[in-house]
């Protein structure tokens, strides 16, 4: 759906992307993760039409974006950084306005249907102008699915949203991408996000795609897993630990295990079993996981010429 | 069409929904009370002839329709992008043209409503002469080329002194079609078009399978 090879886009004569790949597939859930200023935004522009790039290649849902932006953009939902509205509209009647923009009419079920599986059934009649960000951010994904969109590209869609809300959004997204044949590029920081939703990643720094392929694959290569610290009443017996367990060291009186697949009851099955095993543990405490190592180690090298892109 | 149309709607509705353009009307109706109060109280003015008194109403209506599409063009892309309004507009499939022509239909209808609110003050002041039709004429007949000129001209101001610092450079598509309607094609807009064009980027097999 979205192919990029070695795109490179300058802006005012400085260049901001210098080399992104990228590979969506139908049925994908994708993670482009980078920190601040890595160019996320910057490529979301330029696969949609709204930036000229300089070289490379990208073919969004078979076209070309130079030539074919609007019907390009027919085709694919976004949700940008910042959800602007007109605060005067109410919330039905500016979806019924924005899925006209894509020659699509939306019936007044349609649009109650889809303000009610975002959690605004009951906030419909008010203006926009009264809604709080979260209920902003709600309704910004209910625009991006309101065409009923074959690519669905979101930046930052959590972001302001409580953890009701959120799951709430990975509920919609989830059910968006069950189909496997749309979807879903989700450009964020909150490896959260990343870490339930997406079967691709992709890691960008400083314009450069750093890092891509199926989360699991690239998991597995880094060592996968979890990693917890433990704070025990006595010595443990090491050497009679549960499946998928591992001693991964020992400091300062707390103990490391590296838990590669967490167990089908959550890691409270994990802590009864260790129990049970005679593992008397006082305090348990969650390490980095494996997925926030990965993006790390692949972020941050050439952070003193990294830029903001101008957006 | 369908996209020009549903624009146009938007921004003409904002003048009778919003409370921007509630607040414009009623500026303009205190302004239209304010001089017909003038004109038939003063004894000075009142000793004006009919034809003066209309025209000159007119005339401030004009004054007024202009200005309404200065401040209407300037907003256009300056103040959507201030709002964050402008983004989810170019992410939709709105071809830029299609964009700058929904707005200027937006800017017609604006004066529409003007031109309506300002009939019945026209009358009050003229209608014991033999010169209102003819001041309602001249005054649509004249005054819907000035909004769109003086309109078009803040509009593609708006979107130009928006990429210039270097804000919205995404708006570039937007400046240009600004830039064109204005009469201008730059230097920059070459060079953008030469950007697209000029490099080894693959050549769109079709649009049709998009649809």
């Amino acid at each position: 759906m979205i192919n990029i090879e070695n795109l490179r886009l300058p802006i005012e004569g400085k260049e901001i992307l210098k080399g992104i790949d990228l590979h969506l597939r139908p049925g994908d859930t994708y993670g482009l993760l980078g920190p601040n200023g890595a160019g996320k935004s910057t490529t979301i522009f330029a696969l949609l039409g709204l930036r000229a790039f300089g070289s490379g290649r990208i073919s969004v849902l078979g076209g070309n974006p130079a030539d074919d932006a609007v019907f390009i953009r027919r085709s694919v939902g976004v949700m940008p950084e910042k959800a602007g509205f007109y605060d005067w509209m109410i919330a039905p009647d500016y979806l019924k306005w924005y899925g006209g923009l894509y020659d699509f009419a939306p019936t007044k079920q349609d649009v109650a249907k889809m303000l009610e599986k975002v959690g605004l059934g009951a906030e419909a009649h008010r203006p926009i102008g009264t809604y709080s960000r979260g209920m902003k951010q709600r309704l910004a994904v209910a625009r991006a699915l309101i065409s009923r969109p074959k690519l669905l590209i979101l930046d930052e869609p959590t972001n302001g949203l409580d953890p009701k809300g959120r799951r709430e959004i990975h509920d919609l997204l989830v059910e968006f991408a069950s189909d496997g044949k749309a979807g879903v590029l989700l450009c964020t920081h909150l490896l959260d996000d990343v870490d339930r939703l997406c079967n691709r990643i992709g890691i960008i720094d400083n314009g450069r795609t750093r890092l891509e392929g199926s989360l699991g694959d690239l998991l597995a290569e880094q060592g996968g897993g979890q990693r917890y610290r433990l704070r025990l009443e006595s010595a443990p017996d090491t050497t009679n630990l549960p499946a998928g367990v591992a001693i991964a060291g020992r400091e300062g009186g707390w103990w490391y295990v590296q838990v590669q697949a967490a167990p089908s009851g959550g890691p409270s099955t994990l802590w009864h079993e260790l129990w049970r095993r005679d593992w008397k543990i006082l305090e348990i405490r969650s390490e980095a996981s494996s997925l926030e190592e990965l993006y790390m180690s692949h972020t941050g090298q050439d952070r003193p010429h990294a830029q903001e892109a101008v957006l | 069409m369908n996209t020009i149309w549903i624009i146009a709607r938007k921004e003409s509705a904002q003048m009778l929904r919003s409370q921007r353009g509630m607040l414009w009307l009623l500026a303009f109706s205190g302004l239209l009370s304010a001089f017909s109060l003038l004109l038939v109280s003063t004894t000075e003015l009142s000793l004006l002839d009919n034809a003066q008194v209309v025209y000159m109403m007119a005339g401030t209506v004009l004054a007024a329709g202009a200005l309404l599409a200065v401040i209407l063009g300037s907003d256009t892309y300056a103040g959507e992008k201030e709002r964050a309004t402008l983004v989810p507009l170019l992410c939709a499939p709105v071809a830029p043209d299609a964009l700058l022509a929904g707005k200027a239909v937006g800017m017609l209808a604006a004066w529409g409503v003007m031109f309506a609110v300002a009939t019945p003050y026209l009358w009050a002041v003229g209608a014991s002469g033999q010169n209102l039709g003819a001041a309602l004429f001249y005054l649509a007949l004249f005054g819907t080329p000035v909004v769109l000129g003086f309109g078009y001209l803040a509009m593609a101001l708006s979107a130009r002194t928006g990429s210039f610092f270097g804000i919205p450079a995404q708006y570039g598509h937007i400046a240009d079609a600004g830039r064109k309607s204005a009469g201008h094609r730059t230097r920059s807009a070459r060079h953008c078009r030469r950007t697209h064009l000029g490099r080894d980027q693959p050549v769109c097999r079709s649009a049709q399978h998009l649809r």
